[in-house]
Protein backbone atom coordinates (compact mmCIF):
# COMPACT_ATOMS: atom_id res chain seq x y z
CA UNK A 1 0.00 0.00 0.00
CA UNK A 2 1.12 3.11 -0.53
CA UNK A 3 1.33 7.30 0.44
CA UNK A 4 0.10 9.07 -2.33
CA UNK A 5 1.38 12.58 -4.06
CA UNK A 6 -0.75 15.48 -4.89
CA UNK A 7 -3.48 14.64 -7.39
CA UNK A 8 -2.56 10.56 -7.12
CA UNK A 9 -5.12 8.37 -4.74
CA UNK A 10 -3.59 5.66 -2.70
CA UNK A 11 -3.47 2.17 -4.13
CA UNK A 12 -3.68 -1.35 -2.82
CA UNK A 13 -2.65 -4.82 -4.47
CA UNK A 14 -3.44 -8.07 -3.64
CA UNK A 15 -0.71 -10.49 -4.11
CA UNK A 16 -3.12 -13.27 -4.63
CA UNK A 17 -4.78 -11.67 -7.64
CA UNK A 18 -2.13 -10.17 -8.93
CA UNK A 19 -0.40 -13.58 -8.92
CA UNK A 20 -3.13 -15.28 -10.59
CA UNK A 21 -3.35 -12.38 -13.29
CA UNK A 22 0.31 -12.53 -13.86
CA UNK A 23 0.48 -15.85 -14.43
CA UNK A 24 -2.18 -15.90 -17.35
CA UNK A 25 0.39 -12.77 -19.14
CA UNK A 26 2.58 -13.01 -21.85
CA UNK A 27 5.86 -12.16 -21.05
CA UNK A 28 5.76 -8.38 -22.34
CA UNK A 29 2.39 -8.61 -20.50
CA UNK A 30 3.90 -9.15 -17.36
CA UNK A 31 6.79 -6.51 -17.89
CA UNK A 32 4.12 -3.80 -18.36
CA UNK A 33 1.98 -4.78 -15.54
CA UNK A 34 4.90 -4.41 -13.30
CA UNK A 35 6.33 -1.23 -14.64
CA UNK A 36 2.83 -0.01 -13.86
CA UNK A 37 2.62 -1.39 -10.53
CA UNK A 38 6.39 -0.26 -9.07
CA UNK A 39 5.27 3.31 -10.66
CA UNK A 40 1.83 3.23 -9.00
CA UNK A 41 3.29 1.77 -5.32
CA UNK A 42 5.87 4.66 -5.07
CA UNK A 43 3.65 7.78 -6.58
CA UNK A 44 -0.38 6.22 -6.38
CA UNK A 45 -2.50 6.36 -9.25
CA UNK A 46 -3.11 9.72 -11.19
CA UNK A 47 -6.15 10.99 -10.78
CA UNK A 48 -5.94 12.76 -14.59
CA UNK A 49 -5.21 9.24 -16.10
CA UNK A 50 -8.76 7.64 -14.28
CA UNK A 51 -11.53 6.64 -15.62
CA UNK A 52 -14.87 5.62 -14.32
CA UNK A 53 -15.90 2.10 -15.45
CA UNK A 54 -19.43 1.61 -16.74
CA UNK A 55 -22.05 0.57 -14.31
CA UNK A 56 -23.50 -1.54 -17.02
CA UNK A 57 -20.98 -1.92 -20.01
CA UNK A 58 -22.08 -2.86 -23.34
CA UNK A 59 -20.47 -6.29 -23.07
CA UNK A 60 -22.32 -7.50 -19.99
CA UNK A 61 -20.31 -6.32 -17.45
CA UNK A 62 -21.30 -4.25 -14.28
CA UNK A 63 -18.15 -2.55 -12.58
CA UNK A 64 -20.47 -0.10 -10.66
CA UNK A 65 -17.86 1.78 -8.06
CA UNK A 66 -14.78 1.16 -10.11
CA UNK A 67 -12.37 3.28 -12.35
CA UNK A 68 -9.33 2.04 -14.11
CA UNK A 69 -6.41 3.09 -15.70
CA UNK A 70 -4.67 1.73 -19.31
CA UNK A 71 -1.52 -0.08 -19.23
CA UNK A 72 1.25 1.80 -20.21
CA UNK A 73 -0.58 4.81 -19.81
CA UNK A 74 -2.28 6.59 -21.62
CA UNK A 75 -3.91 4.23 -23.63
CA UNK A 76 -2.28 0.66 -23.58
CA UNK A 77 -3.73 -2.54 -24.65
CA UNK A 78 -3.82 -3.64 -21.21
CA UNK A 79 -5.66 -1.92 -18.13
CA UNK A 80 -5.99 -2.25 -14.88
CA UNK A 81 -9.88 -2.10 -12.75
CA UNK A 82 -10.07 -0.68 -9.39
CA UNK A 83 -12.32 -1.04 -6.88
CA UNK A 84 -12.64 2.17 -4.78
CA UNK A 85 -12.50 1.22 -1.50
CA UNK A 86 -11.73 2.86 2.11
CA UNK A 87 -9.44 2.25 4.97
CA UNK A 88 -8.59 4.01 8.59
CA UNK A 89 -6.81 6.66 6.25
CA UNK A 90 -9.19 6.95 3.78
CA UNK A 91 -10.30 6.94 0.29
CA UNK A 92 -7.76 3.81 -1.72
CA UNK A 93 -7.89 2.20 -5.15
CA UNK A 94 -7.82 -1.53 -4.37
CA UNK A 95 -6.48 -2.95 -7.31
CA UNK A 96 -8.82 -5.62 -8.85
CA UNK A 97 -8.30 -6.89 -12.12
CA UNK A 98 -4.96 -6.44 -14.50
CA UNK A 99 -5.53 -7.89 -18.57
CA UNK A 100 -6.18 -6.94 -21.92
CA UNK A 101 -8.58 -4.88 -22.65
CA UNK A 102 -9.43 -6.07 -25.82
CA UNK A 103 -8.64 -10.12 -25.89
CA UNK A 104 -7.72 -11.14 -29.52
CA UNK A 105 -10.31 -14.30 -28.82
CA UNK A 106 -13.45 -14.52 -27.20
CA UNK A 107 -12.08 -17.34 -24.99
CA UNK A 108 -9.63 -14.45 -23.30
CA UNK A 109 -11.69 -12.67 -20.85
CA UNK A 110 -11.01 -9.28 -20.77
CA UNK A 111 -9.49 -7.23 -17.59
CA UNK A 112 -13.42 -6.37 -17.37
CA UNK A 113 -14.19 -9.49 -17.40
CA UNK A 114 -12.08 -10.49 -15.09
CA UNK A 115 -12.89 -8.09 -12.83
CA UNK A 116 -16.81 -8.47 -13.00
CA UNK A 117 -16.57 -12.15 -12.10
CA UNK A 118 -14.28 -11.11 -8.85
CA UNK A 119 -16.62 -8.36 -8.13
CA UNK A 120 -19.93 -10.13 -7.82
CA UNK A 121 -18.68 -13.29 -6.85
CA UNK A 122 -20.07 -14.09 -2.98
CA UNK A 123 -17.54 -14.63 -0.28
CA UNK B 1 -15.91 -23.44 -6.07
CA UNK B 2 -16.66 -23.72 -2.24
CA UNK B 3 -15.47 -21.30 0.37
CA UNK B 4 -13.10 -22.26 3.09
CA UNK B 5 -11.64 -20.19 5.72
CA UNK B 6 -8.14 -21.72 7.08
CA UNK B 7 -7.03 -20.97 10.46
CA UNK B 8 -3.74 -22.11 11.95
CA UNK B 9 -0.41 -22.43 10.60
CA UNK B 10 -2.07 -21.07 7.67
CA UNK B 11 -4.83 -19.02 7.67
CA UNK B 12 -7.68 -17.20 4.86
CA UNK B 13 -9.91 -17.53 2.94
CA UNK B 14 -9.73 -20.16 -0.09
CA UNK B 15 -11.67 -22.08 -2.64
CA UNK B 16 -11.96 -25.31 -3.34
CA UNK B 17 -10.41 -26.14 -6.78
CA UNK B 18 -10.70 -30.44 -6.56
CA UNK B 19 -11.97 -32.95 -4.28
CA UNK B 20 -9.71 -35.84 -5.17
CA UNK B 21 -11.20 -39.65 -4.45
CA UNK B 22 -8.64 -40.29 -1.65
CA UNK B 23 -9.97 -36.80 -0.03
CA UNK B 24 -7.20 -34.74 -0.85
CA UNK B 25 -8.39 -30.89 -1.45
CA UNK B 26 -6.78 -28.80 -3.88
CA UNK B 27 -7.03 -25.09 -2.63
CA UNK B 28 -7.09 -21.55 -4.19
CA UNK B 29 -6.82 -18.53 -2.17
CA UNK B 30 -10.55 -17.16 -2.97
CA UNK B 31 -10.17 -14.14 -5.25
CA UNK B 32 -13.98 -12.49 -4.71
CA UNK B 33 -13.71 -8.25 -4.57
CA UNK B 34 -14.55 -8.59 -0.86
CA UNK B 35 -12.27 -11.30 0.22
CA UNK B 36 -9.09 -9.54 -1.13
CA UNK B 37 -10.11 -6.17 0.66
CA UNK B 38 -10.77 -7.87 3.93
CA UNK B 39 -7.06 -8.70 3.07
CA UNK B 40 -6.03 -5.59 2.49
CA UNK B 41 -7.62 -4.79 5.92
CA UNK B 42 -10.60 -2.20 3.56
CA UNK B 43 -13.94 -2.02 2.40
CA UNK B 44 -16.12 -1.44 -0.56
CA UNK B 45 -16.78 2.66 -1.16
CA UNK B 46 -20.57 3.16 -0.85
CA UNK B 47 -22.09 4.26 -4.12
CA UNK B 48 -22.25 7.68 -2.15
CA UNK B 49 -18.58 7.54 -1.47
CA UNK B 50 -17.87 6.88 -4.59
CA UNK B 51 -20.20 9.66 -6.23
CA UNK B 52 -18.78 11.93 -3.69
CA UNK B 53 -15.17 10.91 -5.26
CA UNK B 54 -15.81 11.35 -8.50
CA UNK B 55 -17.38 15.00 -7.94
CA UNK B 56 -14.35 16.09 -5.68
CA UNK B 57 -12.20 15.42 -9.04
CA UNK B 58 -14.46 15.76 -11.89
CA UNK B 59 -12.08 18.29 -12.93
CA UNK B 60 -9.27 15.80 -13.32
CA UNK B 61 -10.68 12.38 -14.22
CA UNK B 62 -10.97 11.51 -17.57
CA UNK B 63 -14.82 10.64 -18.98
CA UNK B 64 -15.79 6.95 -18.92
CA UNK B 65 -15.45 5.98 -22.46
CA UNK B 66 -18.19 3.48 -22.69
CA UNK B 67 -15.13 0.13 -23.15
CA UNK B 68 -16.14 -1.24 -19.19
Amino acid sequence: MTSARPGHARVAFDEHLWSEDLQRATPEAAQAAGRARRELERAGAPIDQLRPCEDQGRDGTRLAGCLKLYVPLPAGPWGIVFQLAGDEHGALLAALAFGLRHPPTRRRSSVYQLAHRRLHSKA
Amino acid sequence: MPHVTLAGDRDGEYVIREERPDGTLVLAPETAAQASLRRLGGRAATREEFDAFVTEHREQLLPADGEG
